[in-house]
């Protein structure tokens, strides 16, 4: 798979797409995948629930890294805790932190302020890739916010920087800023599925991430495909009314036209749009149902059965 | 369910109630739930605000809504027999930031001051959370408007569950533990004056923020807050309100949620915040159910022959393989709601459409269904 040696030479891969695509199995998946050739994988989430742990048989982590498999950690990074690590461990300051930070009225402030949640978020991940000693993972996975919430918070460091504001966070934000906007080490992969609408969502969004942040995605995986939608993704629609015997033959008929449209206008519109004619695009399998935990032979079996599409 | 099932549970819950919050994790069709039920509410006579944060901007498209924070009618086409009216507004950030200072700063003065200050653009257009406390503030205004009978409230999509519903508290705390008066403006009047040294009680603190922060970084916040201490003040006070409009007897949550194991996991969570926080559970949605009829289609194709090699059992096999789990995840959900106190809220399947929510008419028929 070009698209998989590609994306998992990078030391980040920063996972999106619309809400309930398949972002958390995409992101079990590159994991278990790059933990079965050796490298030392983190994955991350910041959300109320833990959703990567239950996929390897851990109901939740929480804000501890945690050793899910053999080269598998997990995290599942929280606002407040976040910032403290982020003061702590990252900027060296945790006697202060004891002193000034843990104080009510400064945590009110602190609440306060804008960005705060996403600027540390983002410095964690970085910690997490360049400056942790411990563990010195090889990469890290983000399974990340969903396309409008992403967007916004990889435009916080510039929205900060360019509001005049100078000290020792902005100068680590630049520097947070720089290291995530680099396509050598960190990669966007966007997360969709072929239907029309969300395709061209998914486009759009595509779109927006370069222009808006400079940060385009370097794949986009074309979740839920059919699997006979794989073995032909290049035929033509044919007509064919023999099959309204069974509305099950009719639906799976639907089904299929309809991915065969939607995976040729995405490459056309992907093509068409001056930004992103070089991103790799792939289409992945249906699986029905994620059995929890995955199964050992999981990511090797899906992503052999994943199609280039061109 | 039909138009003419009258008691449907979806009709019901709007009969009974002025504020309907509509609250689950990303992706499983909140806000296309929640533009189904205002125009439920339209069809059975109401007239209806309809509240929505939709990234995607797909469903504004469809209904013709504007974006921003005022109000415009939807307009359905006569065919679809809607008595009442849904006026909707798609939230823009900005937009409602900009209405948000307009109401409660001082004067005209510190308004345009606010409008220029470089720290309240990059609030106002750039970060993501305020957004959260924008539908809040925009419930509180539009529930004084009497001549609404029905408001539809679409929530963000959750990353931190129902901690939107605390920020009017974080505000408060703001204002209430006195940050202003005690470190925001002896800090400020210390730096106006060229005092060397920070005075006083807040002193301490505030050197030891600036060590992290930088004084630069501070002084740019320290000004700015003390330019919006008022909005904060009068978002603050809008935010109680709110807090207390949802507790009404008259409120109710809607909980939207597929059957997948991530968005049930979601869902008990939920449910258990709004059980801890004391929040009335009016009605349950599952939507992307499995449309039953197919499943049994789907068993009798799989025990055919097939001589086309386009339409492998493979599929039907996959397709079957998420029928059946979804089923078995759907009766599950019972004992979560029953754990939480809300076993006898009642539970609507919705199944998955292959058509794309995106015109009145698609809308009008998920409405039917719910």
């Amino acid at each position: 798979m070009n698209f998989l040696n590609n994306i998992l030479k990078r030391k980040v891969i920063l996972i999106t797409g619309k809400g309930g695509i398949g972002k958390t199995t995409v992101a079990a998946g590159l994991a278990q995948y790059a933990a079965a050739q050796g490298k030392k994988v983190c994955l991350v989430e910041s959300s109320s629930r833990d959703q990567l742990s239950p996929l390897f048989g851990v109901d939740a982590v929480g804000h501890n890294l945690s050793e899910l498999q053999k080269n598998i950690f997990a995290i599942n990074l929280k606002p407040a805790e976040n910032f403290r690590d982020f003061v702590t461990i990252h900027l060296g300051f945790a006697k202060l932190f004891e002193r000034v930070f843990t104080k009510a009225i400064v945590q009110s402030f602190i609440k306060m302020l804008p960005g705060v949640a996403e600027l540390t978020l983002l410095g964690r991940l970085f910690y997490f890739s360049e400056l942790e000693k411990d563990q010195s993972f090889d990469l890290i996975i983000f399974d990340g916010f969903a396309s409008g919430h992403f967007l916004s918070l990889l435009k916080t460091p510039d929205a900060v920087l360019n509001s005049g504001m100078v000290g020792p966070i902005i100068k680590e934000t630049q520097r947070v800023r720089d290291f995530l906007l680099d396509p050598q080490r960190v990669a966007t992969v966007i997360v969709t599925m072929a239907e029309k609408i969300v395709m061209k969502e998914a486009v759009d969004f595509a779109v927006r991430l370069e222009k808006e942040v400079g940060a385009g995605p370097q794949a986009v995986i074309v979740n839920r495909c059919l699997p006979s939608t794989l073995d032909q993704p290049s035929s033509e629609i044919i007509e064919d009314n023999s099959l309204d015997q069974n509305q099950a033959w009719q639906y799976l008929k639907l089904r299929q036209d309809m991915e065969y449209a939607a995976v040729k206008s995405l490459s056309k519109a992907l093509s068409d749009s001056q930004y992103h004619s070089e991103t790799a695009v792939t289409l992945m399998p249906d699986i029905g149902w994620v059995t929890e935990p995955l199964a050992d032979n999981f990511a090797e079996t899906w992503f052999a059965a994943a199609k280039e599409a061109h | 369910m039909s138009d003419d099932a009258a008691n449907s549970f979806a009709r019901d819950l709007i009969a009974k109630h002025r504020v309907i919050v509509a609250v689950g994790s990303g992706g499983v069709g909140k806000t296309t739930t929640s533009a189904a039920l205002a125009t439920l509410g339209a069809k059975m006579g109401r007239k209806v605000a309809l509240i929505s944060i939709d990234p995607a901007k797909r469903l504004a498209d469809a209904m013709g809504i504007s974006l921003g924070s005022t109000f415009s009618k939807v307009e359905f086409p006569e065919n679809l027999e809607v008595s009442g009216s849904v006026f909707g507004a798609m939230l823009d950030q900005k937009a409602v930031f900009d209405e948000m200072v307009q109401k409660w700063a001082k004067s005209d003065k510190v308004r345009e001051k606010i409008y220029a200050n470089s720290i309240y653009q990059a609030v106002s257009e750039n970060l993501g959370g305020p957004l959260e406390y924008m539908a809040l503030a925009k419930l509180h205004a539009i529930s004084e408007d009497s001549t609404f009978d029905l408001i539809i409230v679409d929530t963000p999509p959750d990353t931190h569950a129902l901690d939107f519903l605390d920020r009017p508290n974080a505000l408060a705390g703001f204002m209430e533990r006195g940050v202003m008066t005690w470190l925001i403006k002896p800090f400020h009047i210390a730096q106006k004056l060229g005092a060397g040294r920070i005075i006083r009680a807040g002193g301490k603190m505030m050197s030891g923020i600036a060590a992290v922060t930088g004084v630069k970084m501070l002084q740019m916040l320290a000004e700015f807050l003390i330019l919006i201490e008022d909005v904060i003040k009068g978002f603050s006070e809008s935010g109680k309100e709110v807090v207390k409009l949802l507790h009404q007897k008259d409120t109710s949550f809607a909980l939207v949620t597929t059957a997948q194991n991530s968005s049930l996991r979601s869902t008990k969570m939920l449910a258990q915040e709004l059980q801890a926080k004391n929040f009335s559970l009016g009605a349950v949605f599952i939507n992307r159910c499995f449309p039953e009829e197919l499943l049994k289609h789907i068993e009798t194709a799989l025990n055919q022959s097939s001589d086309d090699t386009r339409y492998s059992h493979h599929d039907l096999e996959i397709l079957a393989k998420k029928g059946y789990s979804i089923e078995a995840n759907v009766k599950s959900l019972g004992p979560i709601l029953h754990a939480h106190g809300f076993g006898d809220v009642p539970v609507g399947k919705v199944s998955e459409r292959k058509e794309n929510i995106h015109t009145l008419e698609s809308l009008a028929r998920f409405a039917d269904d719910l």
